[in-house]
């Protein structure tokens, strides 16, 4: 059998079956044995109406390579992530489309730690085919083993870490988004167990994904504002399709950006520990600076994306790592994104310092982000950051220079990011300042160096 | 992916796994049963189940990948014997089931039974429509992806088992389930019928059951045949020692019996498809006894007796299924063991028979022995000799034309492979075998010098040819 598509970092995504058919999935499962020694293998899926068919294609490749398939159900991602961890299994496979449209799906693999596998691991996945190594006898084909509590055990773990009785004095009134996802009965199951009055908006989970994209932007949860506002909701959650990332908005009706909500989760945990590492991409605001700052803690910079975000944490031993994109990842629980644990950690914080969401967040400095897509073909990419590069040497000699992704000038009243998309033939500027107008001067130059280079290919 | 010219055999799809038998291979299989079923169904749903196979589980979820990616929605029962997923199936509404199984091929070996709602295998034209969706089948969209959910068939087969007997007197059984899913599912259908068993080999065992196993020093064909599942000698040493009324044995997926005196003697199939069908006809009336080509006349004999008729079809469960419909027959079975009540289903079924050998126990209310002793004498012999698969063709071709060059030879029936009757009433089959690369010789007569005879004129004949 002939393999074409690449299974490479984080795993595999495409439509269902021109792009990831079960013969393709049955292939992953088969290679995950061989790469993991025939040990046994959690296998979970999210509620897309191709994971029933991709999952026991994945399943019945485990067992031609070897490998017994523990068979998890339909679960969120961060619980298989969690289960892995700490209930001893060599691996996970994870089906899951997480925020990406309707007709498509993934594949994602976990390691024994519930991190997705390193790049050089999954290099190997997708190099083995059904000719090496040499089919297993039929002795030692795997068997398939029901697996019943992951759900619950991520329920149990997440509500282990908070102080459960704070929680349920302070009777939260709280409007949840599941957009709906596989999120749904597992995250409503945790705020009711906290006595929260819950206020469900798609919350009927549908693989069709009728009420909102399973995508996560602040620009999509409009109803989940109004809704909050209506019900004078103390504060709304909102998940993407695997419930791995979430958003948050305040009981004024305002959703908060990641890296805001990301700041203040930040924050809880360094209040805590009392203090440590946060580490977040470049691409985040200022703000984490100014409140970690606050703290005997420092921030550490990665690439963007979890990958780099997690290898940083774990070579930090960061007590807190997220994105904007509403990725939050607790390393000393779940190396994965954990709504969940952002979500009980919030409500604890609000009910020990009897505050609202709102003035925590007015407490906050305010900062203004800009970001643009620019179309720009990938063989520009590189003169684009050469580029800028120059103009930064040539303009601004003060300014501080980050090209850990991109080019990221740092300015002592606001920043500018200039990043080539990894997926698309895309250039991406963004700019923060605390004064709008500056943010869009930011803006404006980051534009026109972008501009300068493919206004000169074009004549 | 290449598709062999004929994947279907006499029982299904069978083979080697890793060899003909893939994952990717089932889930084609599951794709192209899905387009089938579509063309035929509005709402369409399946039954999906599996024996004690090691690789019928990595089987079952690739045809179940397929199935689903074709739109249609998979109800899966536990391990289970092919007779309680056909059942269910049926019951259930369902309109197919497929059951990942090689029956009694060795433990390499596995491969997929199709049957239709009222448990007869899927028909030959059935068995096209799914080849020739196999190599390009159609995609579906993903909102139509199907869904799957669990099922346990066997407690209501277990049902249907309990109202279809009734046993007055408790007689004392040895059970030999073979390590395999019959031990599912008779013991408490025979404890149910007030039966005290003694069970051999149970639970089902995916790995040792192939060892469990081996040569019989008991001469006769049933034990050839049964010796590469069961350990004969050692149920029979058992039934005697015991002082059992009956021993009963399944095969892997337990949709055949074999049955063993009260002397310990294994009885042919031929026999107790004759007294089963005595039973039948004497108790239910009926004018039809539905069998194969391959079965004795001692049948013939017994049909007779109460003015009934045995029409006779090609080997192959799937064909005596379709015959007991076509002319209502009480019974049907094949001298291989598996045995059809159409009162209940048409899929053969082990266990069922298990339970219909009691009853016909209480009801003749003598010894086995005694009854196996009072059926007509005939002698019937069995032997196979190995051949390619892709020779078969040209050697029945040329053994047909042999054959129909004997002395005193009578009447020659092509119905499956082939058939020479003589004057005397003795007659000779021979016939490729439909899942193994085997061909097959019978021979019955009256006296037993006269069978040796036949059996040897056929075989050596054949082997030259095959040579």
């Amino acid at each position: 059998m002939v393999w074409t598509p690449h299974f490479g970092t984080s795993g595999i995504r495409g439509c269902v079956p021109e792009e990831l058919s079960p013969e393709i999935a049955w292939q992953i499962g088969y290679s995950v044995a061989n790469v993991f020694k025939r040990k046994p293998i959690l296998i979970c899926h999210d509620n897309r109406t191709s994971s029933p068919l991709l999952t026991n294609a994945v399943a019945s490749g485990l067992m031609a390579g070897g490998s017994d398939a523990h068979y998890g159900g339909e679960v969120i991602t961060p619980a298989v992530s969690l289960y892995t961890r700490h209930c001893d299994l060599a691996g996970a496979i994870l089906i899951t489309g997480s925020h990406i449209p309707a007709h498509m799906s993934g594949i994602e693999v976990l390691g024994s730690d519930g991190a997705p596998v390193p790049p050089e691991i999954e290099e190997q996945i997708g190099q083995l085919n059904m000719s090496t190594p040499k089919p297993v006898a039929w002795k030692s084909h795997g068997q398939l083993q029901q697996v019943t509590d992951v759900g619950s055990f991520w329920v149990k773990k997440v509500l282990e870490q908070v102080d459960t009785t704070a929680i349920r004095k302070r009777k939260f009134r709280i409007v949840v988004d599941a957009a709906n996802g596989t999120a749904v009965p597992w995250l409503l199951y945790v705020v009711q167990k906290l006595d929260c009055e819950v206020f469900g908006l798609n919350t009927e989970p549908d693989s069709t994904f009728p009420g909102r994209s399973p995508n996560l932007r602040v620009n999509l949860l409009g109803q989940a504002a109004k809704l909050v506002k209506d019900q004078k909701a103390d504060l709304g959650i909102a998940t993407d399709g695997d419930a791995d990332r979430a958003f948050f908005i305040d009981d004024k009706g305002r959703a908060l950006m990641g890296d805001v909500s990301g700041t203040l989760l930040a924050k809880i945990e360094l209040d805590r520990e009392g203090g440590g590492t946060i580490v977040t991409p470049i691409n985040s605001s200022n703000l984490v600076e100014d409140i970690v700052g606050q703290y005997k803690a420092r921030v550490v910079y990665s690439r963007v994306g979890p990958p780099a975000m997690v290898a940083a944490a774990k070579k930090h031993n960061a007590l807190f790592t997220f994105e904007e994109s509403g990725k939050i990842i607790y390393p000393r629980l779940n190396f994965l994104s954990d709504s969940g644990l952002g979500t009980v950690h919030l409500l604890e914080y609000l009910a020990k310092t009897k505050q609202s969401l709102s003035t925590v967040i007015d407490g906050f400095p305010q900062y203004t982000q800009l970001k643009r897509a620019i179309e720009c073909p990938n063989e520009f990419k590189e003169q684009v950051t050469t580029h800028a590069l120059n103009m930064v040497k040539d303009h601004f000699p003060e300014a501080q220079v980050i090209t850990k992704d991109g080019v990221k000038v740092v300015f002592e009243d606001g920043w500018l990011l200039l990043r080539p998309s990894g997926t698309e033939p895309v250039f991406r500027c963004f700019t923060e300042a605390r004064q709008k107008k500056r943010a869009q001067e930011l803006m404006d130059l980051g534009l026109e160096w972008i501009d300068d280079i493919l206004k000169s290919s074009s004549t | 992916m290449p598709t062999p010219r004929s994947l279907f055999g006499s029982s299904g799809i069978r083979g080697k796994v890793n060899d003909t038998i893939t994952g990717p291979l089932a889930i084609r299989i599951g794709l192209a049963t899905a387009q089938v079923l579509r063309s035929h169904h509005k709402a369409t749903q399946i039954m999906v189940g599996h024996d004690h196979r090691t690789t019928s589980p990595m089987l079952t979820s690739a045809l179940m990948a397929g199935l689903l990616q074709g739109g249609v929605p998979v109800i899966q029962t536990e391990m289970a014997p092919t007779p309680s997923i056909a059942y269910a199936a049926g019951k259930e509404g369902m309109n197919a089931s497929i059951i990942v199984t090689a029956s009694h091929n060795p433990p390499e070996y596995n491969g997929f039974k199709f049957h239709n709602p009222d448990g007869a295998g899927f028909s030959v034209p059935q068995q096209e429509e799914i080849e020739a969706a196999l190599p390009s089948p159609e995609l579906v969209s993903w909102e139509y992806f199907a869904d799957f959910n669990s099922f346990e068939a066997i407690p209501l087969h277990l049902n249907a088992i309990q109202d279809a007997t009734d046993v007055k007197k408790s007689h004392t059984v040895v059970l030999d389930a073979a390590l395999g899913v019959g031990g599912l599912v008779t013991p408490t259908a025979l404890q149910e019928l007030k039966a005290k068993v003694k069970i051999l080999n149970t639970p089902p065992d995916g790995k040792e059951y192939a060892q469990h196993c081996g040569p019989s020093k008991i001469q006769s064909a049933a034990a050839a045949e049964w010796q590469h599942f069961v350990r004969l000698d050692e149920l029979s040493e058992i039934v005697i020692t015991t002082k059992a009324d009956v021993g009963i044995a399944h095969d892997g997926d337990a949709d055949r019996v074999l049955a063993v005196d009260d002397h310990g003697r294994v009885l042919a199939g031929d026999t107790l498809l004759a007294l089963i069908a005595d039973y039948y006809l004497a108790t239910r009336g009926g004018k039809v006894i539905a069998t194969t080509v391959s079965s004795s006349s001692a049948v013939d004999h017994i049909a007779q007796r109460h003015g009934a008729k045995v029409e006779r079809c090609r080997v192959g469960d799937v064909f005596v299924s379709n015959l007991v419909k076509q002319h209502n027959a009480v019974l049907g079975a094949e001298p291989s063991g598996p045995f059809i009540f159409p009162e209940i289903h048409l899929c053969p079924d082990g266990p069922l028979a298990a339970c219909k050998i009691l009853e016909l126990l209480d009801w003749a209310k003598r010894p086995l022995s005694q009854l196996v002793d009072d059926l007509p004498a005939t002698q019937l012999l069995r032997a196979s000799l190995s051949c390619p698969n892709d020779q078969k063709d040209q050697v029945m071709a040329d053994i047909g034309f042999a054959l129909e060059q004997w002395q005193n030879m009578q009447n020659v029936n092509r119905m499956d492979g082939v058939r020479v009757s003589f004057s005397d009433s003795s007659w000779i089959l021979i016939r490729p075998s439909g899942t193994e690369p085997v061909i097959r010789i019978t021979v019955e007569a009256l006296s037993a010098q006269r069978a040796k005879l036949l059996l040897k004129d056929a075989t050596t004949a054949l082997k030259r040819i095959i040579q």
